[in-house]
């Protein structure tokens, strides 16, 4: 019996709703581990506030960028970092272990689609609630207050697409690399290796890179979107709204990629022994 | 009644690294052709508990993941409740269970409850007939005060019941089971195996079962197939296995003083020899006169007639059939 489009909709929000709400009781579980995960952000969060105010006491610009911008850099750095750990890279270190250990046989006997449950299996929102907001604030207040940049609606609009773009279209690039477990069994260098791709893009505007890295950086490996080009387009930096079509088409390439190795993925898959 | 599991001339390989110099090993694994499973045919008609049987490696467990979808074969059909597992298609896992002794599907920080229920909503088990039936399930098993504690709190056996609720909550047409009693206590392997039974004769589901312990298999299975090195070596009911051991009997006789092995072994194969306590094996034809030579003949305390134990013809099937 094939379900309609709104029923498979349908049970795809209830996939993520449902572990949303149980990822969300694991993860209060133990409530010493959230005090440390926003222990920890915070202190980074500072200090890398003192880092960034330390250089620009000296110069006046990065790549172009004021103080003021570089901090909205950094809080878009902040959102995908975040969002990346809320609902991606758990779920991807979390498929290669059950791959390991086996567990993933008693996921793939349940009627699910298994892709999409697996991809939002863990919906982290303790780190959305009590890590995120109050790690980012001390960076808002600074935003705010060193504001100097003028933000167009367009530029917002633009920039939010190609970061929703970019954002997915790094997480296929992770996940693919996760996929590794199935082959080798193994995942924990190869998500390492994605972790280290994915946010390199995260230091430097996108205006500081040589074009050959700036082409490897929105294309294969697609790190410089979510983050870099992002920024660029909310500060009106670059307008050309062919970057917002290359957004969406790479996200697009990525997703199909996501989907073939996953079935390739399965067909290796040799279930650990019992 | 109906075939709900159709296998025809099922084959697996599996690649498994060959051992290498250290630089090659570390940069590009070589790989070699495994058969795991050799050609195996099965027919299984609803309502039946099967026994897979044979010794580790053998391809049973290949056998059991393919069965579910898990593994893809190599070449071969299979047809499971009409469908072909590897498409795992919705209307068909709604319609099977999986339980692995020796693997959780629970998590381990939450109470059991807080797994249920998202199976519940899983399986789409309507509220009331969740809460009938997880009632039901538990008062069962006895586990209804561990419900609501964590998982991590709760001894082996408790857990394995509580993944036992789990998997049966959706009421599967076809529950698989692979060694569902490994390291639990004799009380709780006897709850559990009584449990299937219940759930195969009243239930009528029908039940997969790979296992080491024959007590599992003489308790829940009514089938038995052997695979010994990917190869099925036999496959018919369990009385038939034992019916072919039948002709023979082990007496363990217990003197009331000494006597000599090589008297015994005029009688029959000597198995083991203590100062007063000696097994013989002898032909069941045979097993009244020597029965009356014993007793006449020496000072006999007691005399104990048994057949060959299912896990011996189990083990002779295997060496016989390598």
């Amino acid at each position: 019996m094939k379900q309609s489009v709104f029923e498979e909709v349908g049970l795809r929000l209830k996939i993520m709703k449902v572990n949303a709400a149980f990822s969300f009781r694991e993860s209060i579980a133990y409530s010493a581990n959230n005090w440390g995960g926003l222990a920890s952000t915070v202190v980074y969060m500072i200090t890398y506030l003192v880092f960034l105010g330390a250089i620009f006491g000296r110069v006046k610009t990065v790549a172009g960028y004021n103080y003021s911008e570089i901090l909205l850099f950094t809080l878009v750095s902040q959102f995908n970092f975040y969002l990346a750990w809320i609902w991606s890279i758990k779920n991807i270190e979390t498929l290669g272990e059950s791959v390991k250990s086996g567990f993933f046989d008693l996921i793939l006997t349940k009627p699910l689609p298994t892709l999409w449950y697996v991809t939002f299996l863990k919906i982290n929102l303790t780190m959305l609630l009590i890590e995120m907001w109050p790690a980012t604030l001390p960076l808002i207040y600074l935003l705010v207050k060193n504001a100097e940049f003028v933000i167009s609606l367009p530029g917002l609009l633009w920039g939010s697409v190609i970061f929703i773009c970019g954002h997915i279209a790094i997480h296929c690039m992770q996940f693919v690399f996760g996929l590794g477990a199935f082959w080798a069994g193994e995942y924990k260098a190869m998500n390492s290796l994605s972790y280290q791709i994915a946010f390199f893009g995260d230091s430097v505007p996108i205006e500081a890179y040589p074009k050959w890295f700036l082409t490897l950086g929105v294309s294969i490996f697609p790190f410089l979107l979510h983050t870099a080009l992002t920024t660029s387009f909310i500060l009106g930096k670059t307008t050309d709204l062919r970057w917002v079509l290359w957004s969406v088409l790479v996200m697009v390439v990525f997703l199909i990629i996501k989907k073939k190795m996953w079935e390739k993925a399965l067909r290796a898959y040799s279930s650990a022994s019992s | 009644m109906e075939k709900i599991i159709k296998v025809v001339d099922l084959v697996k390989i599996y690649e498994i690294p060959v051992k290498q110099s250290f630089w090659k090993s570390i940069f590009w694994s070589k790989n070699k052709d495994l058969l795991a499973v050799d050609r195996i045919n099965i027919e299984i008609e609803e309502g039946e508990s099967v026994a897979l049987l044979g010794p580790n490696g053998a391809g049973k467990t290949t056998t059991l993941k393919m069965l579910t979808g898990l593994l893809y074969p190599t070449s071969g059909e299979i047809e499971v409740l009409g469908f072909r597992p590897t498409e795992r298609r919705r209307e068909f896992l709604k319609q099977i269970a999986l339980v692995m002794g020796n693997k959780n599907s629970l998590s381990w920080d939450l109470p059991a409850r807080a797994s249920f229920e998202l199976f519940k909503d899983i399986y789409e088990i309507k509220q009331r007939d969740f809460e009938s039936r997880l009632m039901e399930l538990s008062e069962l098993l006895e586990v209804v005060e561990f419900l609501d504690n964590p998982v991590r709190k709760l001894s082996l056996g408790q857990r394995l019941k509580m993944e036992l609720i789990g998997a049966i909550l959706h009421r599967p047409k076809l529950l698989f089971l692979d060694e569902p009693t490994i390291g639990l206590d004799v009380v709780s392997k006897r709850k559990i195996r009584g449990f299937l039974r219940h759930l195969n004769k009243i239930e009528k589901t029908t039940i997969i079962l790979t296992s080491h312990e024959m007590a599992d298999i003489e308790t829940v299975s009514d089938r038995v197939m052997v695979i010994n090195g990917g190869v099925k070596v036999f496959d018919d009911s369990l009385e038939k296995l034992l019916h072919n051991y039948q002709d023979k009997k082990y007496l363990t006789v217990t003197f009331e003083k000494p006597v000599k092995r090589v008297e015994l072994e005029k009688l029959g194969k000597v198995l083991s020899k203590k100062e007063l306590v000696a097994t013989l094996e002898i032909s069941k034809k045979n097993q009244g006169k020597v029965m009356a030579i014993l007793t006449e003949s020496y000072e006999v305390d007691d005399i104990d007639v048994r057949s060959v134990p299912l896990d011996e013809i189990v083990e002779d099937l295997f060496g016989r059939t390598k």
